[in-house]
């Protein structure tokens, strides 16, 4: 037997980022669902999971915080991982090749490729703007505060960014099923040496300088 | 019966109209004259009287005003503002209350089907029934009228007594309304008589007074009858309401044009996936071999 | 009233004047409204604070509290200097022509008669001359000296512009535009109201206050007219009522006597209220005296009052001396009383001077409340820290509370200001053990019967000579005794319709002779509710029962010249046409006399006019004159030596209680406001709601020189004892400049209740004194002094 029957596995995602980044994504189903309950009346029944559109109203506030909250842990964690490196110019140019699987025209780059990194600053830019907008216009605890002019902004803004959000989430859901691996990697955490090759080949340039170090 | 004279409800778009079948019912109106007032308060304590509201006692806060503000116990408020003119001192009493608008912020902001309704007669009501109490109605009033009822999280306001206008009877204020500063008919009859008691007014000396019946929420069905028509923010007025721009941003481009990203990048994902296919990183697949020199450059690799 | 309510539609100008009527009395306010839309009236508001009167008035003009007088004395100067005096009717219905006696005199401060010892008036100079038949001698050009007119002219003459606005802080020109308004009533065709209450009662000189009123109203013609009169504002619901029955330590139902110890026997007492006609051919209505007097005791002691026991006049209390609440509590305070029955009435909140009132009550052995609420009066023994400082083992008052119903809760009339009986039915069941209150004192009064049957006592003969001759003895229904009131005649046992049925030979019963034709033989006319108004005025002669005689404008006979030619067409009430009498209100007068005889409206003066010299009534004084307030923020009377009211009854120890202006700067006058209706209102959630606490109002230069805020809590003291509250600086109060120096008035609502639903709050009255109207005792709440401090809160 060939030794690529054995995979070698590296670690890519530690255990509690996994369960945050899982935890996330329940609340945040949550979140999204009654949210969009509250966007647009005609989808009032995706509220339906908390019962009553009252009770979506609830819980929406509650549920965006308990997912955002651990987001932003997330996205602190992974913060290094997302610097802008020199690389990452030339793969956005070649995003065409990247979309079509034109390995060949496709610039090696390192933990996370600059698409990621977009959504990744997306996340960073929403979730807080989400958070604080949010409080905001939280009735009846908070919006009070607030004149309402300032909170028929925030609504607007809130509402911005939880679309920009959704579109952001949809593409990361469909680029985490698109390139296999990955999925498996955020739930067991270690992806093979294959697969960073093919995707993240420098990545493993630093996972071997990590290894030397220790 | 009650929902065929709804014309307009919230949550409600066009390709799903409120039932238009009754086209008899008379627009009515309630009217403020400010210059006739006398800041009894009996409207504000009739309107709880008959709508079984009971705010808390509150304390003194330095004026005759009390409560401070609207509230879910409180639907109408007598307001009290001391404004000095040319050395003369206005003692104004403001029988502030939802202003049940033609064109209602209020109803445009909430995005629950029917929470707030809009009756063929003019009135703007809230279903509380329905409402969720996001607050989105709260923030969008030029008035600063609904407000949410910590109690059950629900919005509430001036609902014209709807009860009793069913019924053929005027408002509870109106009806308790000492001096007749507050009249109750149709909007045509009280804008007829508003013409002629400004005209009045102006021979008395009122030159500037007029009707507040603002055009930018479309006019009201609570008018008022002011001194000065130049200065409404003397009566805590807003000078030139308006659907706040961030309602209308949101209501009608935010809205219909976030709904088309989300289903634009969803059809975009599914397209790529029906076209570009799998992403597989195809060493890692069961059964793989892989071509001699790829094994070869990756023993070197692993020295 | 001599008018109604909604009589004031009709005035032309109105001016509210010690009174607050939007606040005290916002439904009435209406026609005030009314008036000024449809009528183009104009509405001014004289009175120390902006009110929400003067919110909607035409023109505002402040003054110092308890100065009224020398403001109206100042007007009327000016309408005889100016000539806006309506002289045909000052001629024919008035008392300026006549002949005052040659010993009258006013100098320095003082009518003739005072006796510096004593501190007491001799009145017998202020009277008029009589001829040989007893007549008031006239002259009717007004050219004697010594007629009413001259000396009149000549005491107002020193109430210049500048003196006035001197005295009361009104700065002139605010002064002369109100001038200016009122005496554009002295043409015919234009009339005045004045609408007064408190503002004007709660002084030492208070009816004097009034009187001054009265004296302009004649002077334009405006009494007997539609919308003009003399018009109280009534207080307390029912207080019209009250009144009528004898409210006053010295009155009976009617406005009759109660006699004296110097009325020993019946005919002395007839005699001393029987008045004798002043001018021929005077209709005199009082000569009637004696008829319902009997027909009172007819009623009070039924088959027992006989000729031959004078009717039972023996049985009547006779007083020695004045016992009014004041004169009252003094002697509780010094231990001279047993026991109180205290009847709808917060006595420690609404008496004057709280701390004297509390030490009074617990001298008490045993004292009864018949209330709805649990006032403070029934829990004074009760602690409550900071606002009732008492240790309840000290005190050995036994209180004993007995529940009442409320009006709602029962059925019967209420009287309004414009003497209107309306009658009302009973809305709700009582709660709990409560019951109508004549229901508890019949009980009482019953139990005290048996009582007296089997252990004996002292004077049982009236207490069982009272005819009680009810359905129900222990509870009589307020029908029965409406009936009653209205009385019958005995012989054929039928409701009598009018009290000129009335005989003093013991044939006829009346308990409240005014009240006759409330209940006839057609029925309960109280309960009538046709509001017809034909004339459009505001007469509705179907619309419940108006005391005396259904009429709703008394002296409506001045509304026509002396051929019974109405002044002024459009404001018609009676007229003479075609050799009767025609009008939309029953006459005040015999309308089968011609105009001639009938043209003395005053009808119930002995000389048939009113009284701009008001002879011996008032203890101050026939003409009116400005006193200081008993505490004067300037010490000193501007006019002359004599400061403040010289006919003041002084208690003794009460003048110590007394502050100067020295230690005690600011005047203090205290008010209601529309959210409270006096204390008991306190306990009504909406009511609290809308008003949850009590202030102190102040002005922002007072507050500013004091450091004090809006909302800040202040310490506010007299002589008597002091309270801490809020603040409340506001524009509307304004320091005034009087006799060279800034007066600052600051004002305190009176609706302090601790024991409520509002906010714990202290009673004003602990700073209150209890000096009060020479005339009635009324407490001079309206202007006392105080100093005022930052505090901490509380
Ligand atoms: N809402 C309400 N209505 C009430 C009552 C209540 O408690 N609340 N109480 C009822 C009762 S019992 C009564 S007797 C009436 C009282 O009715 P009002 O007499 O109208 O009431 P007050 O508020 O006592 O006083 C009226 C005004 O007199 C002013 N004033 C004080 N001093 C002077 C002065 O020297 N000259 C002049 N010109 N004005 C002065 C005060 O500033 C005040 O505004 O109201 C009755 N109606
Ligand atoms: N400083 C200051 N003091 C004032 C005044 C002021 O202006 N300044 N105003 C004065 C004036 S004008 C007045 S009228 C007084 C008012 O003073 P109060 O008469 O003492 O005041 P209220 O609170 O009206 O008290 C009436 C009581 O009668 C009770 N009651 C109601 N209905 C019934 C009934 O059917 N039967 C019985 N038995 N009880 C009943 C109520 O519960 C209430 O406790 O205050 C006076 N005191
Ligand atoms: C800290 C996090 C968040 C808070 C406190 C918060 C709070 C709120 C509040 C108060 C509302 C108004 C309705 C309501 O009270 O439920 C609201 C509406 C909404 N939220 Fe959030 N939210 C948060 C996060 C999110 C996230 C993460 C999303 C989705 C990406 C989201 C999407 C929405 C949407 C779509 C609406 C409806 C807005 C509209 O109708 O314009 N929210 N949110
Ligand atoms: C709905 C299902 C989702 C799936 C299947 C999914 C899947 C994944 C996968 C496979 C990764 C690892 C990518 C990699 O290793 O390169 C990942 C990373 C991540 N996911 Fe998700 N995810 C989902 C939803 C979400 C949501 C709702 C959020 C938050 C809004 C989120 C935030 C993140 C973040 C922040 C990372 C780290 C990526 C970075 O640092 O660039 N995920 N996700
Ligand atoms: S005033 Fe405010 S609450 Fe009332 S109808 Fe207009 S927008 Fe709605
Ligand atoms: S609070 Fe209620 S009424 Fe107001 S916008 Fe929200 S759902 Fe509509
Ligand atoms: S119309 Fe009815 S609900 Fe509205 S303020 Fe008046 S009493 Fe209150
Ligand atoms: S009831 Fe009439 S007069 Fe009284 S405060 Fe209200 S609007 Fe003004
Ligand atoms: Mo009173």
């Amino acid at each position: 037997m060939s030794k690529h029957d054995k995979q070698e596995m590296i670690v890519r995602h530690k255990l509690f980022d996994r369960i945050c980044h899982w935890f996330i994504v329940a609340v945040g189903l949550v979140t999204f669902l009654t949210g969009f309950s509250i966007f647009f009346p005609s989808f009032q029944w995706m509220g339906a999971i908390a019962g009553t559109p009252q009770l979506a109203r609830f819980i929406h506030p509650i549920a965006g915080l308990m997912m955002c909250l651990p987001l932003m842990l997330l996205l602190a964690r992974y913060y290094h991982h997302n610097k802008w490196e020199k690389n990452d110019l030339k793969w956005m140019l070649a995003i065409k090749d990247v979309m079509f699987e034109n390995e060949e025209g496709i610039p090696p780059i390192g933990h996370y490729n600059p698409g990621q990194k977009v959504l990744f600053r997306t996340f960073v830019v929403t979730s807080i703007v989400l958070t604080v907008t949010g409080i905001m216009m939280w009735q009846p605890y908070f919006a009070p505060y607030f004149s309402g002019v300032v909170v028929g902004w925030a609504i607007l803004l809130h509402a911005i960014c939880a679309l920009i959000m959704m579109i952001f989430v949809i593409v990361h859901f469909w680029m985490a099923t698109w390139v296999e691996g990955s999925v498996a990697g955020m739930l067991y955490g270690k992806v093979s040496k294959a697969w960073c090759r093919k995707h993240h080949p420098l990545m493993l340039d630093e996972h071997s300088d990590v290894e030397k170090k220790h | 019966m009650a929902s065929q004279d709804i014309i307009r409800r919230s949550g409600t778009s066009g390709m799903t109209p409120a039932a238009k079948g009754r086209n008899s019912s008379e627009q009515v109106a309630k009217l403020f004259d400010a210059t006739k007032c006398n800041g009894c308060k009996a409207c504000q304590v009739s309107c709880s009287e008959w709508n079984d509201l009971r705010e808390e006692v509150g304390t003194f806060q330095g004026s005759y005003q009390n409560p401070m503000s609207l509230s879910g116990q409180c639907w109408t408020l007598m307001e009290f503002h001391e404004v000095m003119e040319s050395n003369k001192l206005r003692w104004q009493f403001t029988h502030s209350a939802c202003m049940h608008c033609a064109d209602p912020a209020c109803l445009k902001a909430c995005s629950t089907s029917g929470a707030i309704i809009q009756h063929a007669n003019g009135v703007v009501d809230f279903d509380s029934d329905k409402c969720i109490g996001c607050g989105y109605c709260a923030s969008a009033c030029p008035f600063d009228v609904p407000k949410i009822d910590p109690k059950d999280n629900k919005a509430y306001k001036c609902t014209m007594c709807s009860d009793r206008l069913a019924v053929g009877l005027e408002p509870s204020c109106v009806k308790s309304c000492t001096t007749g500063a507050l009249r109750f008919g149709s909007r045509e009859d009280m804008l007829f008589y508003s013409e002629k008691r400004v005209a009045e007014l102006k021979e008395k000396g009122f030159p500037k007074a007029g009707l507040y019946n603002p055009e930018g929420v479309g006019g009201t069905a609570m008018m008022m009858i002011l001194h000065d028509i130049t200065q409404p923010d003397s009566y805590n007025m807003p000078v030139d309401p308006q659907i706040p721009l961030s309602v209308t941003l949101w209501q009608d481009w935010v809205k219909p044009l976030g709904a088309a990203g989300l289903i634009a990048t969803a059809a975009v994902a599914c397209l790529h996936k029906i076209t570009v296919g799998r992403n597989i990183v195809e060493e890692d697949q069961p059964g793989y071999q892989p071509p001699e020199e790829e094994v070869k450059d990756k023993e070197e690799d692993d020295q | 009233m001599t008018n109604h309510w909604i009589d004031i539609k009709n005035s032309n100008v109105i001016i509210i004047m010690g009174g607050n009527a939007a606040e005290a009395h916002p439904v009435g306010f209406g026609w005030v409204t009314e008036a000024m839309q449809h009528n183009n009236a104009k509405l001014i508001v004289v009175d120390p604070r902006f009110t929400r009167s003067a919110a909607v008035a035409d023109y505002y003009a402040p003054l110092r509290s308890g100065t009224d007088i020398a403001f109206l004395l100042g007007v009327i100067r000016y309408l005889i200097e100016t000539k806006q005096v309506n002289y045909d009717y000052v001629k024919a219905y008035t008392n300026a022509g006549y002949i005052v006696r040659e010993d009258f005199s006013f100098n320095e401060g003082l009518f003739s008669g005072f006796n510096e010892e004593t501190d007491s008036y001799d009145k017998e100079s202020w009277y008029y001359e009589l001829d040989e038949e007893g007549h008031a001698k006239i002259d009717p050009s007004f050219e004697n000296p010594r007629c009413v007119w001259n000396l009149m002219k000549q005491h107002v003459d020193r109430y210049d512009f500048e003196t006035v606005s001197n005295i009361t802080g009104t700065p002139i020109a605010d002064y002369e535009v109100v001038c200016q308004q009122i005496g554009s009533t002295h043409t015919h065709d234009r009339a005045a109201t004045f609408m007064y209450a408190l503002g004007w009662t709660h002084h030492t000189k208070g009816s004097q206050n009034i009187r001054s009123m009265a004296m302009v109203q004649l002077l334009l013609g405006n009494i007997g007219v539609l919308g003009g009169g003399v018009n109280a504002l009534r207080g307390h619901s029912n207080v019209q009522g009250a009144t009528d029955m004898g409210l006053l330590c010295q009155s009976l139902p009617g406005y009759l006597k109660l006699p004296s110890d110097k009325d020993t026997d019946l005919k002395t007492y007839l005699k001393h209220n029987t008045p004798i006609a002043l001018r021929p051919d005077q209709t005199n209505y009082w000569q009637n005296y004696p008829k319902f007097f009997i027909s009172q005791m007819k009623s009070y002691w039924g088959d027992n009052a006989t000729a031959a026991n004078d009717f039972g006049y023996d049985w009547v209390p006779k007083w020695d001396k004045q016992y009014d609440f004041t004169k009252h509590l003094d002697m509780a305070y010094h231990g001279e009383v047993n026991g109180y029955i205290i009847q709808g009435v917060n006595a420690i909140n609404s008496m004057p001077n709280r701390n004297k009132v509390l030490k009074a009550l617990s001298n008490l052995k045993y004292m009864v409340v018949l209330d709805a609420l649990a006032t403070e009066t029934a829990t004074f023994w009760q602690n409550a820290d900071g606002f009732n400082e008492v240790n309840p083992a000290e005190i050995m008052t036994e209180v004993f509370r007995l529940p009442t119903t409320c009006f709602a809760e029962e059925e019967g009339s209420i009287v309004n200001s414009g003497r209107w009986m309306q009658w009302h039915w009973k809305g709700a069941n009582p709660p709990g053990e409560a019951k109508p209150d004549a229901e508890i004192l019949s009980g009482v009064l019953m139990e005290m019967r048996k009582l007296y049957k089997q252990e004996g006592g002292k004077l049982p003969e009236p207490l069982n000579a009272i005819s009680w001759d009810y359905h129900n003895p222990l509870s009589p229904h307020a029908e029965e005794v409406a009936r009653e009131l209205n009385g019958k005649d005995l012989l054929t046992n039928r409701q009598i319709s009018s009290f000129a049925e009335l005989k003093d030979d013991g044939s006829t019963a009346s308990a409240c002779w005014i009240y006759a034709g409330s209940w006839t033989e057609e029925g309960n006319l109280m309960a009538r509710r046709d509001n017809h108004d034909p004339s459009g005025k505001g007469v509705t002669p179907g619309w419940a029962f108006a005391w005396p005689a259904n009429r709703r404008v008394l002296y409506n006979r001045a509304s026509c010249d002396l051929n019974g030619k109405p002044w002024d067409p459009k404001r018609t009430i009676v007229e003479w046409v075609d050799g009767k009498w025609h009008g939309i209100d029953v006459g005040d007068f015999n309308m089968k006399l011609t105009p001639q005889q009938s043209a003395g409206p005053f009808i119930m003066q002995p000389e048939g006019v009113g009284r701009f010299f008001a002879l011996k009534l008032l203890a101050e004084g026939p003409f009116p004159e400005h006193y200081e307030p008993m505490e004067s923020p300037i010490g000193v009377n501007p006019l002359h030596k004599v400061t403040s009211n010289p006919a003041v009854r002084m208690l003794p120890g009460v003048k110590e209680t007394l502050g100067s202006h020295k230690d005690f700067p600011y005047v203090a006058t205290t008010y209601c406001v529309t959210e409270h209706f006096n204390f008991w209102s306190t306990h009504a959630r909406l009511a609290a709601i809308s008003m949850p606490e009590t202030f102190v109002e102040m002005d922002e230069v007072l507050a500013a020189e004091k450091g004090i805020a809006n909302g800040d809590w202040v310490t506010v003291s007299s002589k008597r004892g002091s309270i801490q509250t809020k603040a409340l600086v506001t524009k509307r109060l304004q320091p005034l400049k009087v006799n060279g120096q800034l007066v600052h008035t600051v004002g305190l609502p009176r609706h302090g209740s601790h024991n409520a639903l509002t906010r714990k709050s202290y009673s004003c009255n602990v700073l209150t004194t209890e000096v009060g109207d020479a005339n009635t005792q009324v407490p001079e709440f309206k202007a006392f002094l105080v100093n005022i401090t930052k505090a901490e809160g509380i």
